[in-house]
């Protein structure tokens, strides 16, 4: 027994609880927080696999990013003084019996099968041979994804204007029709 | 070097198991924040200090000679106060924000090199891992802010966190030119890249004149540290004039303590890492101070890392407390920007400016094959 | 618990523990947001499993060394990023039009 396998039973232990009250905490503000123990345990399984500049990304777009964006959204949506962002019990009995039925499954297939030669890894670094992948056999992936990416945040920009503006807009597109 | 190298290498280094390693990992943790605490703390001296210079009084004088263990008085101070929480206050996450700011800012410390021979970890990914635990801080901010109910608190959290997201992709764009210019993220070979130009072509000298558009980008760094850190003109998230005191109103005590020194160990964070990716680190002009060799011996040992590693040493902390000055000279001589202005800033000058010098300074490193202007130079000169 | 960091099955069990979670919060929460942490969850899931396979298998699934498992997280990541600003912008538009964003209550569209 390593110290990395004592850090990975701790990011398994930490991943577990809070996937666990990301899906049932009532409060969707502590579920959000659960969130961050779930996103960080990635983090550092990411690190105990070798994917050094996995686990720095997951960091800083997860946490520093997409968390942040969550918690706006609750903050920002919901009656926060009042707390009334609250979850009924009755409706988690059905997603629950499908997963667990999903987990049965997918934890037979993962049980059932013959893993006896994996192979040993090498912690190499990888920020270098990823760099390589997105230009080399990655690349039109890649083009694809900063795409999508564009796409992605215009889409977000227009849904998200304010309504007068959404109007003015229109008014104008009417007028230019006009012309 | 890799985490789980770095995890293994701690574990083959000592040979005695868990409990022992463990141990060392605390005792590590706990020499870093004896550390960072203090010379958090004297920062909080100096920035009053500085602030007396400026409004020409005399600032702290009673504790100590010329007031310098006025921070022993604050700390304690801190520590003996009432810690209250207001009625409302959602106590778990008001109990774990502050940590999560301390995580956030003393943790990257581990990246930063001191010298040739001293550095926590020389991570593959240095830089990235420093910008990417600093990332935590604008979670700890907005969680604390919601945390103590409290609507300025929530408006400054609002604003710390909107504005620390904003001015990542500025200040990591900067980073983003000096890793294409020096094909490296760690720390330790971002110096060793920066050393005097020598004869073997070894080094182009500081990163900020290697080229233009890296010099351009230094005071993009510098812009974009200063609204990561909430430091003024960009501390809209604890503008006293409007906001009482911002995202830590209601903290009192060790909590509010916490969110202080973490603020100032930011601003040396950060001062760090410029000093260590644009400023060359421990790298004087003129002189390599890793070829340095004074023959000192006691016995079998050779004293020649240690003299050297002084001298490192002090060249680093000499350019960081120079920056660390410059953040508090801006702080007494700016006013503060409007919310508009500060993400106008960000989005429609910043960010432009920077991916302008992130291809510049590519078609540089493709044109010139990575020399930097001083190496030219000298090829024009024909020194070497 | 020795050789847990190599050992395979252990990360697929937890991976899939991520994504079972994740979909009880995806199709069982009633607020938009509650279903976008799902989602992230089960993406999260999946892109641990490609890390795994990729670090502890690959010498067994392709001959060459692209790292395509990390590759396929980070577009994993990247994508999760994108989803997060469009859900932004969804959940505020919704909010603005019809005080909550509950998503049992956005049903204009329904017969």
């Amino acid at each position: 027994m390593t110290l990395v396998d004592v850090f990975v039973a701790f990011c398994f232990l930490l991943g577990g609880v809070a996937a666990f009250f990301t899906a049932f905490h009532p409060n969707i503000l502590y579920a959000a927080i659960a969130l961050i123990g779930s996103l960080v345990s990635v983090a550092g399984l990411y690190g105990a696999l070798g994917a050094d500049f996995l686990a720095a990304a997951q960091l800083i777009i997860y946490v520093g990013g997409i968390l942040i964006v969550i918690l706006f959204a609750v903050m920002m949506s919901e009656d926060i003084y009042k707390r009334r962002f609250f979850q009924d019990a009755k409706k988690f009995v059905v997603p629950a019996v499908a997963a667990a039925v999903t987990f049965a499954g997918f934890a037979k297939i993962t049980l059932s099968a013959n893993w006896s030669n994996a192979t040993k890894p090498d912690f190499e670094p990888t920020a270098r041979a990823m760099g390589w992948a997105l230009v080399g056999p990655y690349a039109l992936v890649f083009q694809y994804v900063v795409v999508v990416l564009l796409s992605g945040l215009i889409g977000a920009v227009v849904i998200a204007r304010p309504a007068v503006k959404m109007r003015q807009l229109d008014e104008e597109l009417e007028k230019m029709g006009e012309d | 070097m890799s985490l789980a190298e770095f995890l293994s290498g701690i574990d083959h280094l000592l040979g005695v198991g868990i409990p022992m390693a463990l141990f060392s990992i605390l005792s590590a943790v706990i020499v870093l924040l004896l550390f960072a605490m203090p010379v958090g703390g004297f920062c909080t001296y100096l920035e009053r200090k500085v602030a007396a210079d400026f409004q020409e009084r005399i600032g702290p004088n009673r504790v100590g000679p010329i007031g310098l263990l006025q921070f022993f008085a604050d700390g304690i101070k801190m520590f003996l106060k009432e810690d209250s929480i207001s009625k409302n206050a959602d106590r778990w996450i008001y109990n774990f924000a502050p940590s999560l700011v301390m995580a956030g800012s003393f943790g990257a410390f581990a990246a930063v090199p001191f010298s040739a021979y001293i550095i926590g970890a020389d991570l593959d990914i240095g830089v990235f891992y420093a910008m990417a635990l600093g990332s935590l801080v604008s979670l700890g901010v907005l969680l604390g802010a919601w945390s103590s109910d409290n609507k300025w608190s929530l408006i400054g959290g609002m604003r710390g966190a909107a504005q620390i997201v904003s001015y990542e992709i500025p200040l990591g764009l900067s980073v983003l030119s000096i890793i294409t210019v020096c094909g490296t993220m760690s720390m330790h070979q971002l110096v060793a890249q920066q050393a005097w130009p020598t004869h073997g072509g070894e080094g182009h000298f500081w990163n900020v004149f290697h080229n233009p558009f890296l010099f351009m980008n230094f005071f993009i760094y510098f812009t974009a540290a200063l609204a990561e850190c909430n430091r003024t003109p960009f501390d809209l998230p604890e503008a006293e004039s409007e906001l009482v005191s911002g995202f830590n109103t209601e903290f009192s005590g060790m909590r509010f303590g916490l969110y202080a020194l973490s603020e100032f160990a930011d601003v040396i964070l950060f001062a760090c890492i410029a000093t260590t990716i644009f400023l060359g680190g421990w790298h004087v002009p003129f002189f390599n101070l890793q070829s340095l060799n004074v023959g000192l011996t006691v016995g079998e040992l050779d004293l020649n890392p240690l003299v050297q590693s002084v001298l490192m040493i002090g060249v680093f902390l000499f350019k960081v407390s120079v920056l660390v000055f410059v953040v508090m000279w801006l702080r007494w001589t700016l006013p503060r920007l409007r919310v508009d202005q500060l993400m106008n800033l960000c989005w429609k000058y910043l960010i432009p400016i920077a991916f302008f010098n992130l291809i510049g300074a590519a078609l540089w490193t493709w044109a010139f094959n990575g020399r930097g202007m001083l190496q030219l130079l000298g090829q024009v000169l024909g020194v070497y | 618990m020795a050789g847990l960091a190599t050992h395979l099955p252990a990360y697929l069990i937890f991976s899939a523990m991520l994504f079972s979670f994740g979909l009880i919060a995806a199709l069982g929460r009633r607020s938009t947001i509650g279903i976008f942490m799902g989602v992230e969850l089960m993406l999260n899931g999946a892109g641990l499993n490609f890390v795994a396979f990729q670090t502890l298998r690959a010498g067994v699934i392709a001959n060459d060394n692209w790292l395509h498992g990390h590759i396929f997280a980070l577009f994993v990541i990247i994508l999760a990023a994108i989803e997060a600003a469009v859900a932004l912008a969804i959940v505020l538009r919704t909010f603005g039009t019809r005080q909550t964003i509950e998503a049992d209550r956005a049903d204009e569209l329904r017969g």
